[in-house]
Formats: structure tokens, C-alpha cells, sequence
């Protein structure tokens, strides 16, 4: 029976194992080492891609061999609130501009605590939104429209 | 004359109205920054980029430096009053400041913490004066070989004397070297790892993977910690004055972590926290059983705030010399610089000498500044810890939101600075520091760059690297690290350091 001592480096072990894999995968047809010495444009990422995996199987040696601290907790609601927020802001900043998208942002990511306040949340939200529209768009200048889709 | 010539220059610049004001605003915000727990330096430069954005580019950086500095000052203040370090280098001051404060003398904590900062300010800057362009000088020695060879001592470098795991943080680079490498290869113009999206062309982005990894990871982190109980000080801080007797313990110690803090700021993987730790070490040996260290010792706090700030203006001097980040913040920076399309290196002093003179004024400046505004302001920032967290994150979300898209003018790279965060966020969880891979990845295409170029110059010859003598010794500088690293009595004696 397998025991892992270190789930931390088992982590890092997987964590490796897949980008130097896909490394080595998606680099295939990318030209290699020419017959001058010269790198070729795949040279770089075929040595690096192997010398992630052989991280890996490192860390898997001492997440067998070493005892190490255990994994903390994943902050679901914290990781989910925070990502969707994020993606919401992309989805609709294009689409409906950025003063609305301002404040639905913020109250998205508002879901990532359990006792949230909402009243106080609706009014951060208006308000962040209200300041960084102007911060942003009429002091900075920048190219985005309050309200509608881009150009 | 010529340092005349250019400090003149660099006074001129630094004191036009407008980058007098971004100069105090950045000093301000870096201050706000550094007394909240949780947004550290590098993830407030990352975020605030895009403010810069629209900014000509000396007053661009004249602001992002003075977001670096002014964040070693708030964390002090944070340190000294409840106990909580605003960001890793004053870590160390909590030891002693905090007793200081708890015995009712929070206000000579505060002031000599201010006075030893701008002192070792006003040296690190003189040094810059005059070092930097001798230093920039070296630069015409400097061949591909040279460069490549210096990358990798940074790169180890880094990873050694940080704290945390070795092999993690080596392993990390390479991930970070690899990320680096996605786009267009310069060379022969091939598409690598570009899933053939003209989004991706240019490689990924620094900003969104910055943002990600460290804005997005560091808000999931803190939601993921319990609330903490935060003990303020509730009595009033009266007598901000040192008493003379203060003065003369901690002015030794000040001029000694000067001189340390300087030096490892310049070392590839220094920087501002290893400074305070080792200052703090060395005071504690000089003091031997006459020293109070641990119940209140002013050496206690006047070192390490000396030592931090000595190191995070040094820093600057391979930044602005070589083009090389010796931490991850000058990293950021040199994104910056490249947003604003000045390509980092020995070249900006000649080419750009406003921008670089203009720099190194307003550093001084912009101590100054700290020292007059943040005594008095020292009651607002601890009124502003009493702002909840959960007023506080969606704002930081939406700040890295809009910045990745005004910056990127993308909506693929906020999607990108999304997946980052989860990454970040999966690998902090498993242990690894982010901070290797971020110098990694700014460090790739330099490093590919400059080793195609020398084995271009010598036909495929790898001996150029030991041949060449900076290069060789830079090269057997790295091995030496990496042994000394994984030897087991240091590597013990490493942990019990980053332990302390």
C-alpha cells in the first residue's frame, strides 16, 4: 500500500507532471536542436518541458519518501466567488459597457463570504462602480463607454 | 561636475509640479498599501499599473517606485502598533516595535523607524549616484555569454536565499522560464504554443499573469484564513520624540544596516526582507547580552526599517544598470518600463538620462516626503485598519478586472488573468511561491535570447560560456549557491533563518 507522507508535494508532482507533459506534447512538431548547434525554435521548450517532468517525479519521490505538512483547505466559496466575478466582467463588458458592469462585478464577488451583508453590499457595489467609471473613463481617459457595447 | 550635471537633470525633473504630485501619490498609496494586510507590494504595483498607463513614462515609474517604498514605511507602522506586519520585509520589526509600543513608547518606535528609513534612504541614493553609471560602464563588457550567464546567477540566486522550499522554487522557475516562451519565437518567426490565436502571439501576458497570481490568489487567500482578532493599540500615542539616548543606540545600528541592506539589494534575489532579517541577526550579535532584543529594543526596529529601505533603493541599480530584476517587484518594473516602450538596460542612462536621473531624484524625494507626511498621518492609517475585508476585496476585484482590460484591451486576458488566479492559487495550496515563476517567466526570452546569440557567435560552441571570464564566474558563482544550498548543515542552519 502506497502511504503519501507530504500531500503538499504530491500537489507540486501533479502540478508539474501536466505542464511539462503538455510541454512535450503540444512542442512536437516545433523544430529542434540543427546540425550546427544552433537551437532550433523547440529546442528551449523541449529541454525546460523535461526538466518540469523530472521536477515532478522528484516531487513524487519525497511526497513518498518525506514527511511533509498536509494540504490546507480550498476556499471553495472564496476561489468561485472571485472567478465568476472575473468572468462576469469580461462577458459583459463588451456587451453593456462599463459603468453596469462595474457594479455587478463587485456584488458577484460579494458571494465569495457567507455572512455578507447585502444591503451594504448593493451599496458598495453602486458606489465602486460610480468611482471607478469616473477614475477611468472621464479622468484617465481611457477608451471604454459607460453604458453600451464597445465601438 | 558630470554627477552635478546630472543630479541637476534629475532635480529638474523629479521637481516639475506634476511628478512632485506623483510622487506623493504613490509615497501615499504605497504607505495606504503597505499598512493593509494582505495587498503586498508586488500585487499593488501589478494592480496599479494601469493607472500609470496614461502617464508619460518618468512620471510612470516616479510613482511605481514611490508605491515600493512608501509600502516599506506603511508596513512599519502596521508592525510597530498592532503587531501586524503590512508586508514581508517588517516582519522583523513586530519582534521589538511592538513591545515598544506595548510599554507606551509606540512614538519613538515610529520615529526612529521614519529616521532610520530616510537616513539609509538618503545613503542608498547617494550610492546610486554614484555607482550607477560606473556600474552601467560594466555594461559594455557585458556580451550575450555574459548576460545569460548573469540570468542564471539571478535566477539561483533568487531561489536560494528566499525563503521556502528549494527544490520547489527551482522547479518553479523553470515553469515560469517555460510560460515565458509562448509566442512567436523572435528568432524564426514559429508559432510556440500559440494554438495558432493571434491573442497569443505576442506570448502571454505579464500583467494578467501577475494580477492573477498574485491580486486574484492573494484576496481567495485571505477569504480563506478566519478573521483575524486585531489588538490595536488603544492608548494614545504621545511623545513621538527619541530621546537622545534612543538617538545614540540606534545611530550605530542605522549606518551598519545601511551598509548591509545596500549591498544585498544589489544581489540578484535580494532585496528589502532578506535585509531586515540579516540586519536584524547581526544587531542581535553586536548587542550580545547587553542587547534587550525581543523586549523592546530600539536597535530592534532602527535596523531592520534601515536595512529594508537601503535595499529596496539599491534594488534599483541592476534594474536601471543591466536590465535584470534582482526581486520580483524590479521584475514588475521593468514590465512597466516595457509598457511604456523603454526597453530595460545600460542603454536608458544614455538614451533616456531624464528618466533615469529623474528616477533617482524623486527615490530621495520621495523619502522625504514619507518622513514629513507619515508621522502626522500615523492616527488615519490605524483608522483605516478598522475597514472589513468585506469591503475591501470586491473593490481590489474589480481594480485587477478593469486594469487587465484597459491594459490588454482584451477581453481573452481577463479571462487569462482568471484561469492564473485558480493556478496561483493551486500552487500556493501545494507550497510553491509564485515569485520564482513571475522572475522566470520575465527572465525567458532574454535568457533564450542571449544564448542563441552566443552560440551564434561561436558556431554552436557552448564553450563561450567558460571561456569568457565574467561569464564563467558568474556560472561557477550559481553551481557554488545551488551546492551550498543542498548541503545539509546549511541547509538546516537556511530554515532555521527563514524559521526565526
Amino acid at each position: 500500500m502506497i502511504r503519501i507522507r507530504s500531500p503538499q508535494d504530491l500537489g507540486a508532482a501533479v502540478i508539474f507532471l501536466v505542464i511539462g507533459v503538455a510541454g512535450v506534447a503540444l512542442g512536437t512538431k516545433l523544430p529542434g536542436m540543427k546540425a550546427d548547434g544552433q537551437l532550433g525554435s523547440g529546442t528551449m521548450p523541449y529541454i525546460l518541458s523535461w526538466i518540469c517532468i523530472g521536477f515532478s517525479a522528484l516531487m513524487l519521490f519525497r511526497a513518498l519518501s518525506v514527511n511533509g505538512p498536509a494540504m490546507e483547505a480550498v476556499p471553495w466559496r472564496a476561489i468561485t466567488g472571485v472567478t465568476i466575478a472575473v468572468i462576469v466582467f469580461g462577458a459583459l463588458i463588451e456587451v453593456f459597457g462599463y459603468l453596469p458592469t462595474a457594479m455587478l462585478t463587485p456584488l458577484v464577488a460579494a458571494f465569495a463570504i457567507k455572512e455578507q451583508r447585502w444591503l451594504e453590499a448593493i451599496v458598495v457595489a453602486i458606489l465602486l462602480g460610480l468611482a471607478t467609471s469616473l477614475l477611468f473613463i472621464t479622468l484617465l481617459g481611457q477608451p471604454m463607454k459607460y453604458i453600451g457595447g464597445a465601438n | 561636475m558630470e554627477t552635478l550635471a546630472n543630479l541637476s537633470l534629475g532635480l529638474a525633473t523629479a521637481l516639475t509640479p506634476i511628478n512632485l504630485a506623483l510622487c506623493l501619490a504613490g509615497a501615499l498609496i504605497g504607505t495606504l498599501i503597505g499598512v493593509l494586510p494582505g495587498i503586498g507590494p508586488i500585487a499593488t504595483i501589478a494592480m496599479l499599473l494601469p493607472l500609470t498607463y496614461s502617464l508619460p513614462p518618468e512620471g510612470a515609474l516616479i510613482m511605481l517606485s514611490g508605491i515600493f517604498y512608501g509600502a516599506q514605511y506603511g508596513g512599519s507602522t502596521t508592525a510597530i502598533l498592532v503587531n501586524i506586519p503590512g508586508e514581508a520585509s517588517s516582519v522583523i520589526t513586530t519582534i521589538d516595535g511592538y513591545q515598544m509600543a506595548q510599554q507606551g513608547r509606540a512614538g519613538p518606535a515610529l520615529a526612529i523607524a521614519g529616521i532610520g528609513s530616510f537616513v539609509a534612504g538618503s545613503i542608498a541614493t547617494a550610492l546610486i549616484v554614484i555607482v550607477g553609471p560606473s556600474l552601467a560602464g560594466l555594461a559594455k563588457f557585458f556580451g550575450a555569454a555574459e548576460y545569460f550567464s548573469l540570468m542564471v546567477l539571478g535566477l539561483v540566486a533568487a531561489t536560494v536565499l528566499a525563503n521556502g522550499d528549494l527544490i520547489k522554487a527551482l522547479g518553479m522557475i523553470f515553469v515560469g522560464l517555460l510560460l515565458g516562451l509562448v509566442g512567436t519565437d523572435v528568432n524564426t518567426g514559429a508559432q510556440r504554443y500559440s494554438f495558432n490565436l493571434n491573442i497569443l502571439a505576442d506570448g502571454l501576458g505579464f500583467v494578467p499573469l501577475a494580477m492573477g497570481m498574485f491580486g486574484l490568489a492573494e484576496i481567495v487567500n485571505n477569504l480563506g484564513k478566519p478573521q483575524e482578532q486585531r489588538s490595536l493599540v488603544t492608548a494614545k500615542i504621545t511623545g513621538l520624540m527619541p530621546t537622545r539616548a534612543d538617538l545614540k543606540a540606534s545611530s550605530g545600528a542605522i549606518l551598519r544596516a545601511t551598509g548591509l541592506g545596500s549591498l544585498l539589494g544589489v544581489l540578484p534575489g535580494g532585496g528589502p526582507t532578506l535585509a531586515a532579517f540579516s540586519s536584524y541577526v547581526l544587531e542581535k550579535k553586536i548587542a550580545g547580552a547587553s542587547g534587550t532584543f525581543g523586549k523592546g529594543d530600539i536597535r530592534g526596529v532602527a535596523a531592520p526599517e534601515a536595512a529594508n529601505n537601503a535595499a529596496a533603493q539599491t534594488s534599483f541599480i541592476p534594474m536601471l544598470t543591466l536590465g535584470l530584476p534582482s526581486n520580483a517587484v524590479m521584475a514588475l518594473m521593468i514590465g512597466a518600463m516595457s509598457i511604456h516602450g523603454i526597453a530595460p538596460g545600460p542603454q536608458v542612462m544614455t538614451q533616456n538620462p531624464k528618466l533615469f536621473w529623474g528616477l533617482i531624484v524623486s527615490m530621495w524625494v520621495g523619502n522625504l516626503m514619507l518622513l514629513i507626511i507619515n508621522l502626522p498621518l500615523v492616527g488615519l492609517w490605524v483608522q483605516l485598519l478598522k475597514v472589513p475585508y468585506r469591503i475591501l476585496f470586491p473593490a481590489i476585484v474589480l481594480f485587477c478586472a478593469t486594469g487587465v482590460y484597459v491594459i490588454g484591451s482584451s477581453v481573452f486576458e481577463v479571462y487569462l488573468m482568471a484561469a492564473f488566479g485558480v493556478i496561483g492559487l493551486a500552487l500556493a495550496r501545494c507550497g510553491c511561491d509564485p515569485v520564482p515563476l513571475l522572475l522566470g517567466f520575465i527572465l525567458g526570452p532574454m535568457l533564450e535570447e542571449n544564448l542563441r546569440r552566443a552560440l551564434l557567435i561561436t558556431n554552436g560552441d557552448p564553450s563561450i560560456f567558460f571561456v569568457r571570464h565574467l561569464s564563467a564566474a558568474f556560472l561557477a558563482l550559481s553551481a557554488l549557491l545551488v551546492l551550498l544550498a543542498l548541503l545539509p548543515s546549511l541547509k538546516s542552519k537556511r530554515d532555521e533563518v527563514f524559521q526565526e
